[in-house]
């Protein structure tokens, strides 16, 4: 990919975004929608590798799909109300086909199949791009409704999720596999409180975010792909292998750390609105999530793997990759606890 | 009239089930196109002559190139019927397609329920026609053709034009 496709993809990507959350017209929310399912399956598909190709199909079909229902629920609204004002969606039937097709384009629980299949296909960083910036637009547009959206289905969707994602975990040996489900059942999260607290919601989401990008740095900068290569990313880097443990923890939401705070934020507004039942079914399914978490926290830093490695000094040779960004983000990924009663 | 859209949506469904279910490829174009057909009958029917006529024109263009490239890729003929998965998702979906039909049929009944209310007042508050985009829509001008710009962009990228070009070996 030379140099102007480049600028090309990514300037489209990054203004799509941008645009879909200044938006109030429902036809330019899916036109800039289209621009960037259609601006991201190039960068899916770079490697040119069958398995790259195929994850750029299923990534291209279900997004397509989402915007069809999309622009029906649209359309419908516009039927029946008259306008298309995205904050004004009045109608019952055309808001809950939005909400399901804006969860479909988020990967939340019932249509969360093509995520790990997607995030496997391509290359490590363009994982991340779809594990993190790709879920903005479609959470801005969530938010957007959230007012009339039906709660029911966000949370048996946000139950679902948090479920899946971690019962799709448990036998899961490929990173980027794992961390798609952690993001499924993060999504889960997210999707929680959208109806009754949306701060929340995009305070979770961007912890979300900040916590795993620089694990996805980190992976990308060893090239490590299974958990097994966790085991042995000690030889490259000791420092940031102890630290992307902790950053791994703080995505489980260990109390320490920062990925704590969105879950106690979380429980605490749904016991307030007396989801009791809801709010317990959350926190125990997360403990399915937690589990490969731990497991991944075991092998990366608490024992030693049974493979032998040629060079176990390779962190004395400066490292090719300088980890500026992974470092900062990794220590905002866990000491941010603290900040909680000034949000 | 009811009567008649009643027949092309079926036809319509009955359509999408062969697309989705065929294992020979050029059995599947061939039920794109009937699809296509037939929902631009349903356009029609809905007092939309015009677009309509454009959509098939459009469809029918890009399916030719779709059609001779599975034909050209095709192999050897085998028999679509002869495939087993094919007959038990044909089985499976004729099943659950009546008993869609029939639950659909009792809960609205079969009376108006295709006929769209208000079928010839679509005017919006906002959008008044395509005039909107060259005086104050502009910047939505400025999306849409920049969208169709980044399609045609992508798809060139994804085929990888300025390697092979059309010469990629399969």
């Amino acid at each position: 990919m030379n140099l102007m496709t480049w600028l090309m993809i990514s300037l489209s990507i990054t203004l799509s975004t941008i645009l879909v959350t200044t938006s109030t017209h429902w036809l330019m929310a899916w036109a800039c929608l289209e621009i960037n399912t259609l601006s991201m399956t190039p960068m899916i598909s770079k490697p040119h590798h069958p398995r790259a190709t195929e994850a750029a199909t299923k990534y291209f079909l279900t997004q397509t799909l989402a915007s069809m229902a999309m622009l029906l629920a649209a359309t419908m609204n516009a039927l029946n109300t008259s306008h298309w004002e995205i904050t004004l969606m009045l109608d019952q039937t055309s808001t809950t086909i939005m909400t399901l097709a804006l969860m479909m384009k988020m990967a939340a629980a019932p249509f969360h199949f093509w995520l790990p299949e997607v995030t496997q296909g391509t290359t490590t960083l363009t994982g991340l791009t779809i594990l993190t910036w790709q879920k903005l637009a479609p959470m801005s547009l969530l938010i957007m409704i959230s007012d009339k959206t039906n709660q029911t289905i966000l949370l048996t969707t946000a139950i679902l999720s948090i479920t899946l994602g971690g019962l799709g975990g448990l036998n899961q040996t490929q990173l980027r596999k794992l961390l798609a489900f952690s993001s499924i059942a993060h999504t889960g999260w997210v999707l929680s409180t959208l109806t009754i607290a949306p701060n929340i919601s995009t305070l979770t989401l961007s912890i979300y975010i900040l916590t795993t990008i620089p694990i996805f740095i980190m992976l990308h900068s060893t090239s490590s792909s299974t958990i097994k290569d966790l085991g042995t990313m000690w030889t490259t880097t000791p420092q940031l292998t102890s630290a992307l443990t902790l950053s791994i923890l703080s995505l489980g939401g260990l109390p320490p750390l920062t990925g704590f705070m969105p879950k106690w934020l979380i429980l605490n507004k749904m016991m307030f609105f007396n989801l009791t039942m809801e709010a317990t079914l959350m926190a125990i399914m997360s403990l399915l999530s937690l589990y490969f978490y731990l497991r991944l926290t075991y092998i990366s830093s608490m024992t030693l793997t049974p493979h032998t490695n040629t060079m176990t000094m390779k962190w004395r040779t400066n490292p090719k990759t300088k980890p500026l960004m992974a470092s900062t983000l990794m220590i905002m990924s866990m000491l941010m606890l603290p900040m909680t009663p000034s949000l | 009239m009811d009567y008649v859209f009643c027949l092309v949506v079926t036809c319509m469904v009955v359509g999408a089930i062969v697309l989705s279910t065929t294992p020979v490829s050029y059995y599947g174009v061939i039920a794109l196109m009937g699809l296509v057909f037939f929902c631009c009958m349903v356009m029609v029917g809905m007092g939309r002559t015009f677009i309509a006529l454009v959509t098939f024109i459009v469809y029918l263009g890009g399916l030719v190139v779709v059609f001779s490239y599975c034909i050209s890729v095709e192999k050897d003929v085998e028999d679509a019927l002869k495939v087993l998965t094919f007959k038990v998702f044909v089985l499976l979906f004729v099943c659950v397609g009546i008993v869609a039909c029939l639950c659909i049929m009792f809960t609205f009944g079969s009376g108006e329920w295709l006929v769209m209310p208000s079928q010839d007042c679509f005017v919006c508050v906002e959008v008044n026609g395509f005039g909107v985009l060259y005086s104050c829509g502009a910047v939505g001008l400025v999306v849409c053709s920049w969208g169709l710009l980044v399609t045609l962009f992508s798809i060139l990228i994804v085929l990888s034009w300025h390697r092979w070009g059309g010469l990629r070996p399969f």
